[in-house]
């Protein structure tokens, strides 16, 4: 079957050498058949080539019939389908626009989807990268900690436990819970690090290899050893300016000497977003202890989080059965630190991406929904078009044109349509890509390397392709199957659409209007969550407030009983006398920790006098003014002041939360409470704060003044200005260096950047919704108003008649805008049940937003009939204005 | 596209063409030439390099498929022979030749 498009293929390219040496065997032939015969050599061969004929016109008719033929008909079909396409300029702009959205916008998203959720991480094996954890089963720390999983670190002796099972793992590395906290010294000021502690084969279990240098060797665990450490790209950047002759040199860190041993790549950022890595040190005396008895070591030290290369051909089956029975055996004979414990593994991949695949398969959904809208539109309008040339088909088929050659060219102009969407496509996913990328922007991991995928974009366009290509074939191959005589009849292009194109193009339409509305469902709630999140009492003036973290370095912090806190103290009233004495500061105040810093320290606490369960609290540390920097006011009682010192009674304030809780009907100034190893007496009730987010409600929260609880050094600086606060930046660091040149100052960021920090991943989803949306809701228009269009075009005689009889223009629009009506209340109906089904999956995005909120669908479905109303409209105009002489003419 | 000088002279070659090869086998171009004037006894008498695009043409329409080979005599030759296609096509023109056939002979023998 496919010999003759291969021999056609083969003799195009043979060309005109294989008739040459025909034609020569040919002529020895006749000429040897002539002598043969009697003739004399000469004359034979003249007489054969007179039997051949006129040689140059046997050329000719084969070149014809060779090359022009499959090329010309190829290009002849291409040019018809171009001049069709340019004949109906607005159908082919909306037509390549629609499926251009649709193969672009698809293609972005897949490529972000596949960058994120599929892409290999770029780890050396990484399917066989396992975190290993603890697993609490008990409720001790949820408590205090509800956002924490319970999935928790091992402890040191947990660590070697399952480093030792060498049949199970190839290696296993651990890394520390806590980062460390690195303040680095140079000549001009001091900055603070943040750094992992890892263990020696960390990387190589991994499998990354340094930009620069060197990783750590087996022997810089142990103690004395381990003043080396490794940058990240991004400190390594920042810090010390790309200097390629890092590696060697020293550096200080905390008042030690570190020689920076190298540098990982750019995308390599694992566990956290560290500047450093350091050693851990893990020395043999505690390795010893653990041996010596009988592995009991720390085991309720739990800060290592492990990781493990799986041995290949080991099924994590057989890892989990012999980890969790060992976990068994532990809560046997520990039960004091391992009661209750279990073990968890899960792949890397899960620990790294899991947090963004909802999101992400959200817009993936929504993604496919404008697809689906883009190719119903265009299948519809190409149908459509299709039925308003079926005379001129029936023309041509009744004339003798071959079914083939009518199917090509339908063909060859949906091809032309398919390639013109997919460049414009092309170009508006690169640009998409580059859009989400930009306001994604750190949201979401592994979006670093964006790329446009291939596969996809070819997919996308084949995808799209393909409903072209059907639509065409499809109404081609009606258009022949009418009877030839049918369409050529009076009337024919009007009764001529067969009812079922009718109703499936109608379908289309009532589908393309449900699909949106679906989308407008999910921008219209994340847009009411905006505005509720923004609206939130946040407790606190966010406006004109600047914020530092000035990070207390341990090595200059510490006395003989640990912290200095003396030291500390003066500190920071040293350097708030300094700040507040600047011009345009209003106040300014240590605190521990800030609101939205997305730090938080919880207590227990006792009411003296009282019998009670467990209290817990937020606790924080502040100076004087801090509750006047923040303008948090007070509610009974008064604030702190500077005689509330270390030689003074110890107090606290609580704020109304507590209050009302605890003490409803009285005033709970005076009262006692136990809280971080003292007893403390209320002096005060101040408002609560949103501390953790805009949608956290202000939970139970206490205050200590710094100067009597100074234990902390991770503080945060908060000053209230008058005017601007860029200028006021680089005073602040200023001062702080006046008082400690070196003391680092970090992350100097206004208040409301912190707050729109926390709501910036809720902005971005509505953003992205809010587009699609857009999209949607435009490309179902387009697909309203192609659809009507055709309607009136085909009936123009029918509504000739309607207004000949006496119809008036209202008449006419009634009639339009009621078909309209009937299907955007279909689709409404459906879209309105698949919203209400799907929103659900938006959950914790949603705030003080039901997922079925009807304000919400109620405003959705009016704007969505309202532009479906509209698109109708233009055409309903232009039906209404038929002058019925010239209607009644025409067919 | 150019017409060719005659469509019936052109359908009548193709069918002769086909006919030869289904009776014949594989047969290169001269042969073909041979056995058509042959039997149609030289009544036919058409330019035998009319018959190559014409062989071409079947070729395109997958009625005939093109090989090259070796001559009796050791010298390269394109052999063609027919295809399903081809002996389809070949019923097909001769029942409406004799249909034709009938057709006149009965207006002949009736006028």
């Amino acid at each position: 079957m496919l010999r003759p498009y291969l021999d056609r293929l083969w003799s195009l390219l043979r060309g005109e050498r294989e008739l040459d040496e025909e034609l020569r065997f040919h002529l020895d032939k006749q000429t040897e058949a002539n002598i043969a015969a009697g003739m004399a050599p000469g004359e034979a061969r003249r007489q054969a080539l007179v039997a051949l004929g006129g040689i140059d016109k046997t050329r000719e008719e084969y070149r014809d019939a060779l090359g022009l033929r499959m090329l010309e008909d190829l290009i002849r079909d291409l040019r018809y389908g171009l001049r069709q396409l340019r004949r109906s300029p607005g159908f082919t702009a909306v037509a390549v626009t629609t499926l251009a959205l649709g193969i672009g916008a698809n293609t972005a998203i897949f490529s972000v989807i596949n960058a994120v959720l599929i892409r290999p991480l770029p780890f050396r094996d990484p399917e066989r990268l396992m975190r290993v954890y603890e697993r609490d089963k008990g409720p001790t720390q949820r408590e205090l900690q509800p956002h924490r999983s319970n999935l928790i670190s091992t402890s040191l002796p947990g660590f070697l436990e399952w480093r030792a099972r060498t049949e199970l793992f190839e290696a296993v590395g651990a890394s520390r819970f806590f980062p460390v906290s690195l303040v680095l010294t140079t000549h001009d000021g001091a900055r603070e690090l943040s750094g992992t502690r890892v263990t020696a084969n960390f990387f190589s279990v991994l499998g990354v290899q340094p930009a620069l240098g060197r990783t750590f060797a087996a022997e810089e665990e142990k103690p004395g050893r381990g003043a080396v450490a490794i940058l990240s790209d991004h400190a390594w950047r920042e810090h010390f300016g790309a200097d390629a002759s890092v590696t060697g040199r020293a550096v200080t860190m905390n008042g030690r000497s570190y020689t920076i041993i190298g540098v990982m790549p750019a995308y390599f950022h694992y566990p956290q977003q560290q500047d450093v890595w350091i050693p851990i040190e893990v020395n043999d005396d505690q390795v010893r202890s653990f041996v010596q008895s009988g592995g009991a070591g720390q085991r309720g030290s739990r800060n290592l989080e492990v990781i493990a290369r799986l041995k290949t051909d080991v099924p994590i089956v057989q890892v989990e059965t012999v980890l969790r029975s060992l976990a068994q055996v532990n809560a046997r004979e520990y039960p004091a630190s391992n009661k209750g414990w279990d073990v968890a593994i899960l792949p890397l991949r899960e620990e790294l991406v899991g947090k963004s695949r909802r999101g992400l398969l959200l817009l993936f959904g929504a993604t496919a929904f404008i697809t689906l809208i883009a190719c119903a539109n265009v299948a519809n309008l190409l149908l459509a078009r299709a039925a308003t040339r079926r005379r001129e088909m029936a023309v041509r088929a009744a004339v003798g044109a071959a079914r083939t050659r009518l199917l090509r060219q339908a063909l060859a102009e949906a091809a032309i349509l398919a390639l013109l969407a997919a460049a414009v496509g092309l170009a508006a996913g690169w640009w998409s890509l580059r859009s989400i990328v930009a306001l994604a922007a750190g949201n979401v991991p592994q979006l670093d390397r964006p790329q446009l995928d291939w596969r996809v974009l070819c997919f996308s366009f084949a995808a799209a392709a393909l409903a072209c290509l059907l639509s065409a074939a499809a109404s081609a191959a009606q258009a022949y199957r009418t009877a030839p005589g049918a369409g050529l009849k009076e009337g024919g292009t009007a009764a001529g659409s067969s009812r079922l194109t009718a109703s499936f193009r109608a379908t289309l339409v009532v589908v393309e209007l449900a699909l949106a509305l679906v989308l407008l469902a999910g921008a219209g709630l994340m847009m009411n969550t905006l505005a509720r999140l923004y609206a939130v009492e946040l407790g606190f003036l966010p406006q004109r407030l600047l914020t530092a973290r000035v990070p207390l370095p341990s090595y200059k912090y510490s006395a003989s009983g640990g912290f200095d806190q003396a030291h500390a103290r003066a500190f920071a009233s040293d350097v708030v006398g300094r700040v507040e004495s600047l011009p345009g500061v209003a106040s300014a105040a240590f605190v521990y920790p800030l609101p939205f810093s997305g730090e938080q320290e919880g207590t227990n606490f006792e009411i003296e006098g009282r019998e009670h369960g467990l209290l817990l609290t937020h606790i924080r540390v502040a100076t004087p003014h801090y509750f006047q920097t923040l303008r948090i006011p007070v509610v009974r009682g008064r604030f702190f002041t500077a005689a509330d010192g270390p030689e003074a009674p110890p107090v606290v304030l609580i704020n109304e939360t507590i209050a009302r809780r605890m003490w409803p009907n009285e005033d709970p100034v005076g009262r006692r409470v136990r809280v971080k190893n003292a007893v403390r007496e209320i002096v005060g009730v101040v408002g609560g704060v949103r501390h953790l987010g805009l949608d956290h409600e202000p939970g139970a929260e206490m205050y200590l003044p710094y100067a009597q609880y100074a234990v902390y050094s991770r503080l945060f600086l908060a000053v209230r200005a008058h005017g601007e606060l860029p200028a006021l930046a680089a005073a602040l660091r200023r001062e702080v260096m006046a008082a400690d040149k070196d003391q680092p100052v970090e992350d100097i960021q206004s208040m409301d950047e912190l707050i729109a920090g926390n709501a910036a991943p809720r902005r971005f989803y509505a953003m992205l919704f809010g587009i699609f949306a857009g999209v949607a809701l435009a490309l179902a228009a387009a697909g309203v108003y192609g659809t009507t269009s055709y309607w009136v075009s085909q009936r123009t005689h029918e509504i000739g008649i309607r207004v000949a009889m006496g119809a008036r223009p209202a008449d006419i629009y009634a009639l339009l805008l009621g078909r309209q009506l009937r299907a955007t209340l279909l689709g409404a109906v459906l879209g309105l049940s698949a919203a209400i089904a799907l929103a659900r999956l938006l959950g914790s995005l949603l705030f003080g937003v039901a997922p079925a909120d009807p304000m919400t669908l109620a405003v959705a479905t009016l704007l969505l009939a309202g532009v479906a109303l509209f698109a109708c409209y233009i055409p309903a105009r232009r039906a209404a204005r038929v002058d019925p002489v010239v209607a009644l003419r025409c067919e | 596209m150019k017409q060719p000088k005659s469509d019936v002279l052109q359908g009548t070659l193709d069918l002769l063409v086909l006919k030869t090869l289904n009776t014949m086998g594989p047969m290169h171009g001269w042969g073909i030439a041979q056995r058509i004037q042959q039997v149609s006894e030289d009544m036919l008498r058409l330019n035998q390099g009319t018959l190559y695009p014409a062989l071409l043409r079947s070729q395109q329409r997958g009625w005939i498929t093109a090989k090259w080979g070796v001559s009796d005599n050791n010298r390269k030759a394109k052999y063609y022979s027919i295809t399903k296609a081809g002996r389809k096509q070949l019923e097909q023109e001769a029942q409406s030749w004799e249909r034709m056939a009938a057709v006149i002979n009965r207006v002949l023998e009736g006028a």
